[in-house]
C-alpha cells in the first residue's frame, strides 16, 4: 500500500508542465487566497477611505488562530481536496490504468485501500499548503496587525488541524463511493461539490423541521435526522470555525438549546465524526470494488 | 505445469452466457493464440484471468494454484500476481510521458531500481526517443507498445495480450513479434495472445485455442494445425472402413480424417522449418503427404473401388473462420471411430 501512495504521489506532483494535479489545484488555491488577500488590501487602503469616506474595520475575524486558519480554509480546500480525489480516481478507470495495476496485483481490496490512505495523505498536503499560503497572507490580511483576542497554546492547534483533517479526509471518502460505484464523472464531482457544501445535512435538518409542519408523519424520525445532521463531516467542518477552543471550552453550545439531536462535546464529535465516515466510506467503497467488474 | 488451467468457467450476464463453461490449458512456456469472432468471449476470459472480472462458476487455477476466480476480488494481499496484462485498451495516462506512465507503475509494484526499470522497458519497445511528449499525441501503434512495457513492468510469469497488434505498421508488428519470441525463449514468459490478425499468431504460437459462443470449440498445438491444413488426399470409395484400413497400414506416416460424407482426407505430418523472422512456417516442399498417384495405386492393388479422389489444399484462414463458426461440419474424427464401425 506504501508503494501505491508512493506512485500517487509521483503522479500529482508532475512539475513539468504542471501535469501534477497538486500544482494545478495548489495554483487554483493560490489565485483564489490572492484574490482575498487583494480585496482586504484594497479595503485596508487609504484609497478606500477616500471613495467612502470611512474605513472598513476589520475584515479578518481576529478571535484566534485558529478561526482565521477556519476562515481561510474551511469550503475551498475540503472542495479541492474531494476533486482531486474524484480526478485522480475516475482518470484511472476512464484510460484503463486500473487494469493495468490491478492485474498485476495479487488483491484488489489492498489497491482500493491505498485509494483511501491516499485521499488522507492528500488532504494532509493540501491543508498544509493552504495553511503556509494564508500564514504567509496573515500580515496583509490583518492590515498588518497579526494579534488575536485568543491565544491558544500548541494542543488546541493540533486539535482543531486533526480534525479539519480527519473531516476533510471523510468527504473525499464520501466521494470515492460515488466513484467506484458509478465512474461516472458528472456523478462524482456533483456528489462531492454536495457532500462538501452540507447539502445532506441541510437536507436531513429540512427534514427535521418539515416534520413540524408539513411532513409530520415524520416527526417520530426528527431527532434522528437532527443526530444525523450534526454527525456530518461538513457539520463538522463548519463548527471547526469556532476554532480550536471548540475541544477544550466545555461551555460551548453550538446546537441550540432546542436541539433534539445526541451529541457529545463538540471538539470530541468533530474528531470522531471524521473517523467514523472514514471507516463507514471505507467499508462502502471496498464492497462495491468487491462485487463489481473492472 | 499448466499456468492456465480452467474447467468450466462460466461468466453470465443476466441471461447471457459471456462465457460458458469454457475449459482451457495453458502450458508454462506456451505461447497461446486465443482466436475468436468479436464477442465470442476473448477479453471476457482474458479479464477473468487478469482478476478484472470475478467468474460466475467454475475453476479457474494459475500457476498450479486452486485459486478462484473471486479470490483474487476479496483478497487484501499487496504482493504480485505475476501477471502483466494489456486488455482492451492500453492503460495509458494521456497526460504524462511515457517514462512517467511506467514511473507510475514501476512504483505501484515497488519495483528496486525503478528508473533502470524505465529505461529498458522503453528501449525493449522502442519508445526511447517519445522523450517528453505527452501520450496523447501518440500515435495508436505507439500507445500499443507503451501498453505493452507497461505489462512487463512487474517482470511477469504470464502476459496476457488482448489484441496488441491493433494500429500497428509492419515493421513495428515484426519488432513487437520478435520481443515477445524473445521474451518466451530466453525469459520462459508464458505469453496468451488474442488477435484477429491470424497471420501474426500463426508466426509466434505454439498452440492455439479457438471460442465460439463463449466456448471453446478446439485446442491444438500448431504442428497439428500443419498437419489438419497442409496439402492432403481427399478419396471416397465404397468401402470406407476397408479402405480406411489399407490406407493406415501402407502410410503409417500419414494422418487421416473422415468426413462427413465417409470420404477420407489423407495429409502429411508436416515438417516445419524456420523462417528468418523469427517465426515458424511449414515447408510444403516436405509436407509429406502421399501423392494422388500413390493413394490410387494402393486402392487399386487392394480391390477397393474409388469413386472419388482429388487433391486439397487447405487455407489455415478458413479452418480457423470454419472453427470460429462453430466448429460446423467437423466431425471428431480418429481411426477407431470408423473401426467401431459407429
Amino acid at each position: 500500500m506504501l508503494n501505491l501512495i508512493k506512485s500517487d504521489l509521483y503522479r500529482i506532483t508532475r512539475p513539468r508542465g504542471l501535469r501534477g494535479s497538486f500544482w494545478q489545484y495548489g495554483i487554483a488555491i493560490l489565485a483564489a487566497y490572492g484574490i482575498v488577500m487583494a480585496l482586504v488590501a484594497f479595503a485596508n487602503s487609504q484609497m478606500y477611505v477616500d471613495m467612502t469616506g470611512s474605513t472598513i474595520g476589520n475584515v479578518v475575524t481576529k478571535t484566534s488562530l485558529t478561526v482565521y486558519f477556519a476562515d481561510m480554509l474551511n469550503g475551498l480546500v475540503p472542495l479541492c481536496v474531494a476533486f482531486m480525489v474524484v480526478e485522480h480516481s475516475l482518470a484511472e478507470f476512464k484510460c484503463g490504468y486500473i487494469k493495468s495495476v490491478l492485474s498485476a496485483r495479487s488483491g484488489r481490496l489492498s489497491y482500493i485501500v491505498g485509494k483511501l490512505l491516499f485521499a488522507g495523505v492528500l488532504s494532509a498536503l493540501v491543508i498544509l499548503f493552504a495553511t503556509v499560503v494564508a500564514l504567509a497572507f496573515l500580515p496583509i490580511m490583518t492590515a498588518g496587525h497579526p494579534e488575536f483576542a485568543a491565544s491558544e497554546g500548541p494542543v488546541e492547534v493540533i486539535g482543531w488541524f486533526l480534525g479539519f483533517w480527519l473531516n476533510t479526509w471523510a468527504l473525499s471518502a464520501c466521494s470515492l463511493i460515488l466513484v467506484y460505484a458509478t465512474r461516472v464523472s458528472p456523478v462524482s464531482y456533483i456528489g462531492a461539490f454536495c457532500f462538501t457544501a452540507s447539502v445532506v445535512p441541510q437536507m436531513l435538518m429540512g427534514l427535521a423541521y418539515s416534520s413540524g409542519g408539513v411532513l409530520r408523519f415524520l416527526e417520530p424520525l426528527a431527532p434522528v435526522f437532527e443526530t444525523l445532521a450534526t454527525w456530518m463531516p461538513s457539520t463538522a467542518l463548519n463548527n471547526l470555525s469556532q476554532g480550536g477552543q471548540l475541544f477544550f471550552n466545555a461551555s460551548i453550545d453550538i446546537w441550540g438549546e432546542a436541539s433534539r439531536a445526541f451529541t457529545v462535546d463538540p471538539g470530541i464529535q468533530a474528531v470522531l465524526t471524521g473517523i467514523i465516515w472514514i471507516v463507514a466510506a471505507g467499508a462502502v467503497v471496498l464492497f462495491i470494488s468487491r462485487k463489481r467488474d473492472i | 505445469m499448466n499456468v492456465i488451467d480452467i474447467r468450466g468457467l462460466t461468466k453470465r450476464y443476466g441471461k447471457a452466457f459471456a462465457v460458458d463453461h469454457l475449459d482451457m490449458q495453458v502450458a508454462q512456456g506456451d505461447i497461446y493464440g486465443f482466436v475468436g469472432k468479436n464477442g465470442a468471449g476473448k477479453s471476457t476470459t482474458m479479464k477473468m484471468i487478469a482478476g478484472l472480472t470475478t467468474p460466475t462458476s467454475g475453476e479457474l487455477a494459475l500457476f498450479g494454484s486452486g485459486e478462484t476466480g473471486a479470490g483474487r476480488a476479496g483478497s487484501f494481499s499487496g504482493g504480485s500476481s505475476r501477471i502483466g496484462a494489456l486488455i482492451e485498451e492500453p492503460g495509458v495516462m494521456p497526460n504524462f510521458s511515457a517514462g512517467e506512465n511506467l514511473m507510475m507503475k514501476a512504483l505501484a509494484m515497488g519495483v528496486v531500481r525503478p528508473r533502470e526499470r524505465v529505461g529498458e522497458l522503453l528501449q525493449l519497445v522502442g519508445l526511447e526517443a517519445a522523450g517528453a511528449r505527452k501520450v496523447k499525441k501518440f500515435s495508436q501503434g505507439m500507445k500499443q507498445r507503451l501498453g505493452l512495457a507497461l505489462a512487463l513492468v512487474g517482470s511477469p510469469d504470464l502476459l496476457l495480450l488482448d489484441e496488441p497488434f491493433n494500429g500497428m505498421d509492419p515493421e513495428t508488428t515484426r519488432d513487437l513479434r520478435r520481443s515477445l519470441v524473445r521474451l518466451n525463449r530466453e525469459r520462459g514468459v508464458t505469453i496468451v495472445i488474442s488477435s484477429h490478425v491470424l497471420d501474426q499468431l500463426m508466426r509466434v504460437c505454439t498452440r492455439f485455442g479457438v471460442i465460439a459462443a463463449g466456448r471453446m470449440v478446439r485446442e491444438f498445438t500448431d504442428e497439428e494445425l500443419h498437419a489438419t491444413c497442409g496439402s492432403s488426399v481427399r478419396v471416397r470409395t465404397a468401402d470406407p472402413a476397408r479402405a480406411l484400413a489399407i490406407l493406415e497400414e501402407r502410410l503409417p506416416a500419414s494422418t487421416f480424417r473422415v468426413e462427413p460424407d465417409q470420404a477420407i482426407v489423407i495429409g502429411g505430418g508436416a515438417r516445419r522449418a524456420t523462417a528468418a523472422f523469427g517465426g515458424a512456417a511449414t515447408d510444403p516442399a516436405a509436407s509429406g503427404a502421399p501423392s494422388v498417384e500413390d493413394v490410387s495405386h494402393i486402392l487399386h492393388e487392394a480391390d477397393q473401388v474409388v469413386l472419388e479422389l482429388s487433391v486439397l489444399e487447405r487455407d489455415i484462414e478458413d479452418y480457423f473462420v470454419e472453427l470460429m463458426d462453430g466448429g460446423a461440419g467437423q466431425v471428431a474424427y480418429t481411426p477407431s471411430h470408423m473401426r467401431a464401425g459407429r
